[in-house]
């Protein structure tokens, strides 16, 4: 071995001075002094850096929702100022006889929208409720609703439209005074006619007797037809009086 | 004062104690970290490191004698000086091959001083010196420079090796001259 334990000797016996190095201990010990004084910083470790990143994080959103809800909900309270009040509903029992008197009934389901997102979106109009109708067929589960008041539409008054014409037939078929000088009438024994019947079969009879009119030459286009009819009598030498008076047009051709 | 004085006062944050500490143990640490480190600000820089970590850690420390708080400063200072080459990316050893007997025993250390000795180790590469120093001035075994270096003891062997045969070429040209 190289004499390790004389090499060891000799490099600890070496001091500065002896090395030629100049130390200044004192200066030194003031620069130690001043760390030992200064305090010491801690260190923050990265996990709870980013915990309180994340907890800072989620008061922010908390804070945020909490306010966005409380504007939501006094735009819903702004919003339902506007709708006209809803009388409350009054629920009246029906009973079996009292439905089976009346018409069907009808069950009525008021919903008014009360979602978050709902009431979220503000318009200036009011929301109308929701009205959904289904009829019920068993009168167990009925129960009527009162809708609420409607007022009624302000209506003209219902008037007859005549012609002019119709009111100067009237004013020249006014009846006369009626007489009668025939035998006496047992009105027992007398059959009661609707007017209205009679005029049906007025109406019939007429229809009939234009049915029945062999040739009615009232529009242009049945003239052409005639003329048609008379050159395919004259193609096959058919004789013109046989179907003269054959040919019979429709008048819907 | 004696050493287990100082201790105790240290542990109550006595300037005066950790002054009787500085000025007894700050020469030989100076010095070691010297061997380490070429340049005496870094040296100073590294000593008052060393000597900062001591007092902060004076609790877990147990006094047994002086030479206890030799070796508790020197491990401190040796941890400061290898973190520094490492940080500078200076300290660098590659594995090479043992080459066996590169001592020599005829070799007159004893005629040598020690400033001229210690200038002849400063002059060996980084790895050589560094390798050098902790097995032979402090005394760790291959196995802790190994651990402390982050290579392996064959590693450590070569270097001691290699750092034997270039101070003896080196003392060997002197001594032609």
């Amino acid at each position: 071995m190289m004499k390790d334990g004389q090499i060891k000797e000799k490099l600890e016996s070496l001091t500065p001075l002896s090395g030629g190095i100049v130390f200044g201990k004192e200066e030194a010990w003031d620069k130690l002094q001043a760390r030992l004084d200064a305090r010491p910083s801690r260190s923050i470790p990265v996990w709870w850096r980013l915990s309180a990143a994340a907890a800072v994080l989620a008061c922010l959103f908390l804070v945020v929702r909490h306010y966005t809800s409380q504007n939501s909900t006094q735009l819903a309270v702004q919003h339902t100022a506007l709708v006209p009040p809803v009388p409350p509903p009054s629920f009246v029992p029906i009973t079996q006889d009292s439905v089976a008197q009346e018409a069907p009934a009808v069950v009525r389901h008021y919903t008014v929208p009360v979602s978050r997102e709902t009431l979220s979106v503000s318009y200036p109009a009011p929301v109308p409720p929701l009205v959904t109708d289904t009829p019920s067929d068993t009168v167990s589960d009925v129960v009527a609703v009162a809708p609420p008041p409607v007022p009624a539409p302000v209506l003209p008054h219902k008037m007859r439209v005549v012609h002019i014409n119709d009111l100067n037939r009237q004013i020249s078929e006014a009846p006369e005074e009626f007489v009668y000088t025939g035998p006496a009438l047992d009105i027992s024994k007398m059959k009661v006619v609707s007017l209205y019947d009679v005029q049906r079969e007025e109406e019939a009879r007429r229809r009939e007797m234009e049915r029945m009119t062999l040739v009615r030459l009232s529009r242009p286009h049945s003239v052409l037809g005639f003329s048609a009819a008379l050159s395919r009598t004259a193609q096959y030498n058919a004789p013109v009086t046989s179907n003269l008076f054959s040919i019979r047009l429709n008048r819907n051709r | 004062m004696t050493g287990e004085k100082a201790i105790d006062g240290c542990r109550k944050q006595d300037r005066i104690c950790q002054k009787y500490i500085f000025d007894r143990w700050s020469e030989p640490m100076l010095m070691l970290c010297l061997r380490y480190v070429k340049t005496l600000p870094d040296a100073e820089e590294l000593m008052l490191n060393g000597f900062y970590q001591f007092f902060r850690s004076i609790e877990r420390f147990v006094y047994t004698a002086d030479a206890g708080i030799t070796a508790w400063l020197t491990k401190i200072m040796v941890n400061e000086c290898l973190m520094f080459l490492r940080r500078k990316g200076t300290l660098k050893i590659v594995e090479e091959k043992y080459a066996v007997g590169a001592y020599v025993e005829d070799t007159p250390i004893g005629k040598m001083a020690a400033d001229e000795l210690y200038r002849l180790i400063l002059d060996l590469p980084l790895g050589y010196s560094t390798v050098f120093n902790l097995y032979v001035v402090e005394g760790f075994s291959h196995q802790e420079i190994a651990a402390m270096l982050g290579i392996s003891e064959g590693a450590s062997r070569s270097q001691l090796s290699k750092a034997r045969e270039a101070l003896r070429k080196t003392i060997s040209v002197k001594q032609e001259k």
